[in-house]
């Protein structure tokens, strides 16, 4: 009986153990990366910082950064108000049914769709249209189509998440559905929103597909798309620029630090948001 | 005795269905105006039904079926193109543990009238100086309307929900549940508002707490299973009820 129970209690040390390891592990691999990447990278960029230009090559990188703030602050500000009207259309208007559910389905899976076939939309349906020297805006609309329908997932999750009793509260206040969600369930959610914004923006800038998608199968008397930091980092890791490794370990650096930043930002408002759901949930629940 | 004038609500062969589950069944019952009307029954008898059904709230439920007629000041608050709003401005319900919004106090209270297009800084003071007194909070917040409400404690809470229903200045009340999950010391003073209440507006509330019922309402509905078993006075009802049921359910005797 005892050794049953020793044993049982050694094999349940041994799965903690693996788990913390792996966890230790995995934290480890993504330390070295960015570490790697601070090491190779902040030299060339600090220098970048300063004069404008890499040394090596001559580029500059800061217009390719600002470039790229730009696009993801201009997709996320396109795709937002459409998105958010599709979304509280889903969470608030939309009764139960199975073409509501498969509506719900088929957003989710376009917010899943490689950005690739988002590019291949931009190269396809909207340079024929936008025609001769709209490469940025083909590649902002683009990217803004892309943003539409996660933002829109995103909307309809965060409004969903919402506590029940304030949507309850409100309509019986003779509130409207369109006046509960704006002025109750959005404020409440709109640091999930934000977040959720932050996390798109980042996805945005750190997409090379669409851009890339567009430049090949572009005319080159049309002009070349806007180059972001990935474009960037792409193009003069295959292309014709060949400026030395630090030249694309300063690129990437900024391009990772970038990503943090609005991350970081994103985790930070998710945290306000679940103490405050938490609270409202446990005094729902009768736990106060 | 209350001095009855009319009815404010009639129901009128009131059935309410959740999908297949008939929740209410067949019920008439007309609630007196200018008293307290208390619905009691035990758990699943109908009587959160029967107060959402009275301010269409039971509508934010996509499978329910709502039949017969609601008479609000002898209009069918159910018929085509009654504004649905409207009936719930004029008919306010306090559902089950209410919440404040996560706004400061004053926005909290301020929140009806907004809606209801109230915009003016001195009119919005006046109403929420006015709703915060009904609900006996204001001494306790009147220096820090601009916190946020949260921060109450939780008698707070639902004193400042009681409030925030006044604001839209409705000619019903619903109360469901009043003393949930609230200290006795809390129970006795929302108590107190409700008496108070009851001199200016319908009151109807559920409740599960027998002596509650007696202590604030001048009427009493008895509902059991969906069904309307017994309505009367208070004194009636706690005194000489006419149905077995009713007897066995406020003696505490439960077959």
């Amino acid at each position: 009986m005892r050794t049953r129970s020793r044993r049982r209690l050694a094999a349940g040390a041994a799965v903690y153990s693996s788990i913390v390891l792996t966890t230790w592990l995995a934290a480890g691999i993504l330390l070295l990366l960015v570490g790697y990447l601070v090491f190779r990278g902040l030299g060339p960029l600090a220098k970048v910082i300063k004069y404008g230009v890499f040394a090596n090559s001559g580029s500059a990188l800061l217009p390719i950064w600002f470039r790229t703030l730009y696009l993801m602050a201009a997709a996320a500000l396109l795709a937002l108000p459409l998105a958010m009207g599709t979304g509280i259309y889903l969470s608030e208007y939309a009764r139960e049914s199975r073409l509501n559910a498969w509506i719900l389905g088929a957003i989710d899976g376009l917010a899943k769709m490689p950005p690739i076939i988002y590019g291949l939309l931009g190269w396809g349906a909207l340079a024929p249209r936008l025609g001769e020297g709209k490469t940025a805006l083909i590649v902002l609309l683009a990217s803004a189509i892309w943003l539409l329908p996660q933002l829109s997932t995103m909307t309809y999750a965060a409004l969903q998440d919402v506590p029940g009793s304030f949507r309850r509260d409100s309509l019986a206040l003779g509130a409207s559905r369109w006046q509960t969600a704006w002025r109750v369930l959005i404020p409440y959610a709109r640091r999930t929103l934000a977040a959720k914004v932050l996390e798109g923006m980042a996805r945005v800038g750190g997409e090379a597909a669409p851009v890339i998608m567009i430049a090949a199968a572009w005319p080159s008397s049309y002009g070349q798309p806007p180059t972001t930091l990935p474009y960037h980092l792409y193009s003069s890791l295959v292309g014709s620029v060949g400026p030395a490794a630090s030249h694309h370990f300063g690129t990437a650096l900024l391009l990772i630090l970038t990503s943090i930043c609005l991350q970081g930002a994103a985790v930070q408002l998710r945290r306000i948001d679940n103490d405050l759901t938490g609270s409202v949930r446990d005094w729902e629940r009768g736990r106060w | 005795m209350v001095a009855v004038t009319d009815d404010k609500l009639v129901m009128r062969d009131l059935s309410v269905y959740y999908g297949g589950f008939q929740a209410l069944s067949s019920i008439d019952l007309s609630i007196p105006a200018g008293a307290a009307t208390a619905v009691i029954g035990g758990s699943g008898a109908g009587k959160s039904s029967l107060l959402r059904s009275l301010c269409r709230m039971n509508e934010l439920w996509d499978d329910v079926r709502t039949e017969g007629q609601v008479l609000l000041d002898g209009q069918d608050i159910y018929s085509p193109g009654v504004d649905v709003t409207e009936v719930r401005r004029r008919v306010g319900l306090i559902a089950r543990h209410p919440y404040p919004f996560p706004k400061s106090i004053f926005d909290n209270v301020a929140y009806g009238p907004r809606v209801h297009g109230i915009r003016h800084r001195h009119e919005l003071d006046e109403i929420v100086k006015r709703s915060l007194k009904q609900a006996g909070l204001w001494n306790e917040v009147k220096g820090r309307l601009q916190d946020s409400a949260l921060s109450l404690s939780p008698g707070q809470k639902a004193s400042l929900c009681i409030a925030r229903a006044l604001a839209v200045q409705p000619e019903v009340l619903l109360i469901d549940d009043p003393a949930y999950n609230l200290d006795p010391v809390s129970v006795a003073k929302i108590e107190d508002v409700i008496l108070e209440l009851k001199q200016q507006y319908t009151l109807v509330l559920a409740t599960n707490s027998m002596q509650q019922a007696g202590r604030v309402s001048d009427y009493i509905a008895f509902l059991s299973e969906g069904f309307l078993v017994e309505f009367g006075p208070t004194s009636d009802v706690f005194a000489r009820p006419k149905d077995r049921r009713t007897e066995d359910y406020i003696t505490g005797r439960f077959s």
